[in-house]
This record gives C-alpha cells, structure tokens and sequence, in this order.
C-alpha cells in the first residue's frame, strides 16, 4: 500500500473511507482475481467470486481488528472462505454428462453449468468459433464481453454510432451461436465417423 | 422471449470470457466494481450490518399454541376412551384421572414452550 494507506489505511478500512477502499481495491482485485482462476479456468466465475469477497469484505468490515491481520491478508482470508464454499456446492452439483454439444443446443434456454464451461473442448470450441468470425464482430464481442467495454465506449472506440454498435453486436452473437453450434456438430459427426470406422 | 435473449446474452458472455488467457480481469470489470462498492460503503452502517435479530422474534406462538392445545385435545379424548372400557373403575376416579392427567400435560407443555 502506498504511505498514505499505511499511516491510515488499516483504520479506514474499518471505517469505510471510501479513498482508502479505492486504492485498496485496485490493487487487490486483480490479486484476488488470480487466486480464483488458478482454481477453476472460468472468468465469469472468477469476477463473479471477486465480487462475492469484495461484498463480504464492505459488509463486514466492522469486525475488522487491525491487531490481528493486515487488510491484504483479512481479504485473502475471505477469499479462501469463499473458495472453501465454492467447492463444497460443487461436490452437490451433477457431473457433466453426455455430449457438451447438447447443452451448447441450450444456450438460450438455460444458464450453463460451471464445469460445462471449464471443459478444455468448450475452450477450443468458442476460440475455433471466434476465429471463423468477421473481423468487425470478433472485436465487437471482445470488446464488449473481455474488456468490458460499453457500447458508447466501444462507438468511440471504433469509430460508429451506438446504434450501430447494437446491431453490429447483435448480428455478431447469432455468428457466434451459429459457429460454435457447427463447432459442435462437426466433432460429434467426425466421432460418429471414427467409430464407424472401428 | 426477453428470458431468452438474457439466457443468451449471459451465456455467449461467459463463453467469450473462457478465450481471454491473460489471468487479469479487464479494466471495465475492476471500475465497475471499485464503483459499486464505494457506493455500498456509502450507505448508512445499518442498511451494511444486519443487527442481530432477538431469537423470540422468529417464533409463531400462535402456531406453537394451537399445536400444544391440539395434542391436548386429542390425548384426553384418546384416555376417554380407554378409561371407558374400563368400567370396573368408577365414574369419580375415572373423570379425577382424566383431569389430573390433562393438568399434568398442560403444565409440561406451559413449562416447554415459556
């Protein structure tokens, strides 16, 4: 922490002094960030869970002692907390059975599961299905779903109106659906083919 | 159909997501966050930290009540019955044990439930 947050930082934690906080966060966000996706390799579940901690840390900041631990290592310790959580509701939760390809069919019905995600094939699948994308709404759906742009920020950034942004953005998720989509069918048709072949 | 445009909005998000390999989160994500967190810290302490409840609040004593009144009812009418039968026992001693029997459950329950 910087001399400012040292001399006051472990007192304005406690108190909410939303400087201190400010400061406190940008640096451990990131920090927190790296914890949880070494765990699991899902960056939705990873900012869902740094959020979960950042919450836990402003609600119960009152019971935070100085005298027992510094604010870096009380934050890591509801960190570890929730991962703990994490776990155990992952141990109730169904494996991932049959063929990835059948939830991706869902994708506008239902949330999809946490391990669907992790799998290495949906990983390859969605960076196949980018790949094949135009280059306009590849970087529209980068834009707006990795570095969390909006859509005025992302006007501004290529160059187009916002209304344009939507429509492009628009146009860009039902390519995305519809290749990973085919990503999908063509793995199962290609494994149908290889067992028809043994 | 707005359920499933958000399903699909939500899910191409998290998908896109999986393709960022950088192990950092994006700006956008960490201002969002620094902002809805100091306006968390801006509202006042007792919206934060729940107070703790008294633990007679969460109790339906109407509920408790009508229960202990519906084993009563049912206990005595179930020692009619059975003392009925019995009718070499005479009324008097019959109808004394039956209410000095009702009286004991109530006073256990009474002492249960205060």
């Amino acid at each position: 922490m910087s001399d400012a947050c040292d001399q006051y930082g472990w007192a304005g934690i406690s108190q909410g002094d939303p400087d201190i906080w400010r400061e406190f966060l940008s640096r451990q966000i990131p920090l927190l960030y790296g914890m949880f996706i070494k765990c699991w390799t899902n960056p939705s579940l990873a900012e869902e869970l740094v959020q979960k901690t950042v919450f836990d840390a402003v609600k119960g900041r009152n019971s935070y002692d100085p005298s027992r631990a510094s604010p870096e290592k009380w934050i890591v310790g509801i960190a570890r907390n929730n991962i703990r959580l994490e776990i155990r509701k992952r141990t109730s939760q169904l494996n991932v059975n049959g063929d990835i390809g059948t939830y991706i069919s869902l994708i506008d019905k239902e949330p999809l599961p946490d391990k669907v995600l992790e799998q290495k094939e949906t990983i390859s699948a969605v960076k196949a299905a980018l790949a094949r994308l135009a280059s306009s709404e590849r970087s529209v759906l980068k834009a707006k779903y990795m570095q969390g742009l909006s859509a005025r920020q992302i006007s501004r950034q290529i160059g187009i109106t916002e209304k344009a942004v939507y429509s492009l953005l628009y146009r860009a998720r039902i390519s995305f659906r519809e290749e990973i989509e085919r990503t999908f069918t063509t793995n199962d048709r290609d494994r149908d083919n290889e067992k028809q072949r043994k | 159909m707005k359920n499933k445009e958000n399903n699909l909005e939500e899910n191409i998000s998290r998908l896109v997501k999986l393709s960022d390999e950088s192990g950092t989160p994006s700006a956008g994500f960490v201002d969002n966050l620094i902002h809805s967190t100091i306006e968390k810290l801006k509202q006042p302490d007792a919206e934060v930290t729940p107070q703790r409840q008294s633990r007679f609040i969460g109790i339906n004593w109407d509920k408790i009540m009508g229960l202990a009144a519906v084993i009563t009812l049912f206990y005595g009418a179930g020692l009619e019955v059975l003392l009925s039968g019995l009718i070499r026992i005479s009324s008097f001693f019959t109808f004394t044990v039956l209410i000095a029997m009702i009286v004991n459950w109530l006073v256990y329950l009474g002492g249960f439930i205060l």
